[in-house]
């Protein structure tokens, strides 16, 4: 029974260890060098009506080898909209667009990450798949904003591919009574394999809403 | 009172031989001190069916939680090590493993895995699952090299935590249903609760033994490695 009782330890143990020596659970890819660009801001007086709005906030980040784009297009503001998304409350509405494209390589992971500091908001990520455009791209997963100050949108390339491109619509829910600057920060992280490397370029546009 | 019976000295006496003639024994006595480590791994072999199986469930469910981590939607990536310069001093060291040791005993095993058997004797296994798949979920992040360093102290804290949660089982079903604990045995559910009792310390004597090589396993690597 002794010998039974040490391999019920030996056993699974050895059996972890062979699938990690053998490559069945390989190791996390290592990201070599990471890279942010300046953050690019935009803000607006907070409107008390409707309004087109209709702006474009675009930051990208150009090397020879990997070209990273992340548009995101202000839609428009709805105040006091009584059914979905805002339930009474402001909200701003965006479309965020990201498009990747490597010389060599290829993308690994595609990562919009929004991140908030405020209560008096949140942040509801359309997920419907007609709200959702992607090419080259599987979406892997949605983390709403709406019960945290994180939110992320994370898509991988179908096949090992080298351009790819996004679109999401996202609503910036506002629930003050126009009393309170409000902020959000949409970070494209981009990790990609430029053939002997992992790298990571990070992206980040600021979205400001101020009290008239 | 059955307090009285576990704490006056000539029941620890009968409990521990190797207490006899003193404290100072412990020190000395090697022979009996062995002898008391024997009588507590006889005690613990009493049980060895459901140890084997709780141990496949463990060290399994470490197996099936890294599978299933690697499987998982969400990639994992490291992230370049940025060096911080910090070194640890031996007295960090010793402090940080009696932190270890410590909450490791007390809260983990103790309190998570233990207490809660007495409550219902199933939530011990409920926390060696969680563990086991938050232990497989980590080791999925790991570099080789650090997963191979960190498996002795996977191993020496697991089985410790087997330890626990059989203590927890034993506790729990020794009121619940005393025939199951106790077999061919005709005892109250008191009695055998404070039978259950003897018996986990018993087992605990070995499960602080493996926390606390654990716990001196795992400073040493992060002495070593970093």
């Amino acid at each position: 029974m002794k010998a039974i009782f040490l391999f019920s330890i030996v056993v699974p143990i050895s059996l972890l260890v062979t699938f990690r020596l053998t490559g069945v659970l390989r190791e996390p890819p290592t990201i070599s060098q990471s890279i942010t660009v300046d953050i690019v801001s935009w803000n607006t007086s907070r409107p008390t009506k409707y309004v087109d709005l209709d702006e474009k906030v675009e930051n990208s980040y150009i090397d020879d080898i990997i070209s990273t784009n992340l548009t995101v297009s202000v839609v428009g503001y709805s105040e006091n909209q009584l059914g979905f998304p805002s339930w009474g409350g402001d909200f701003v509405k965006l479309d965020i667009i990201a498009t990747v494209d490597t010389s060599i390589g290829f993308i690994h992971l595609i990562n919009i990450r929004f991140s908030r500091t405020d209560v008096y908001a949140f942040l509801n990520i359309v997920d419907d798949p007609d709200a959702i455009e992607l090419e080259n791209l599987a979406k892997k997963q949605l983390k709403d904003g709406t019960w945290s100050n994180e939110g992320q949108f994370i898509a991988s390339p179908v096949n090992e591919t080298n351009w790819c491109s996004l679109r999401i619509a996202v609503f910036w829910v506002l629930f003050d009574e126009n009393d309170t600057n409000h902020l959000e920060t949409i970070m494209l992280e981009t990790t990609y394999f430029d053939g002997t490397a992992f790298r990571k370029i990070n992206v980040p546009t600021q979205l400001e809403v101020l009290v008239p | 009172m059955w307090h009285k019976h576990i704490i006056n000295y000539q029941s620890l006496q009968k409990l521990f031989p190797c207490l006899e003639g003193g404290m100072g024994m412990l020190a000395y006595n090697l022979v009996s001190f062995r002898r008391f480590l024997r009588s507590c791994l006889s005690v613990i072999l009493k049980r060895d069916s459901i140890l084997v199986v709780m141990n496949v469930f463990y060290f399994g469910s470490i197996v099936v939680g890294a599978l299933l981590a690697y499987e998982s939607s969400f990639p994992f990536y490291r992230e370049p090590v940025v060096e911080s310069g910090t070194i640890y001093e031996l007295g960090d060291s010793v402090w940080l493993g009696v932190n270890i040791f410590v909450s490791n005993l007390f809260l983990s095993a103790f309190f998570f895995t233990t207490l809660t058997g007495l409550v219902f004797f199933g939530l011990p296994l409920g926390f060696l699952f969680l563990r086991a798949m938050l232990w497989g979920t980590m080791l999925d992040q790991l570099s080789t090299s650090q997963f191979l360093v960190a498996l002795p102290t996977l191993v020496l804290e697991g089985e410790a935590y087997v330890f626990a949660s059989l203590c927890g089982i034993v506790l729990g079903l020794s009121w619940l249903k005393p025939t199951w604990v106790f077999e061919g045995e005709s005892l109250s559910r008191w009695n055998s609760l404070k039978m259950a009792l003897k018996e986990c310390l018993h087992v605990y004597v070995f499960a602080a033994l493996l926390l606390f090589v654990a716990a001196v396993v795992e400073v040493a690597t992060l002495f070593i490695f970093g």
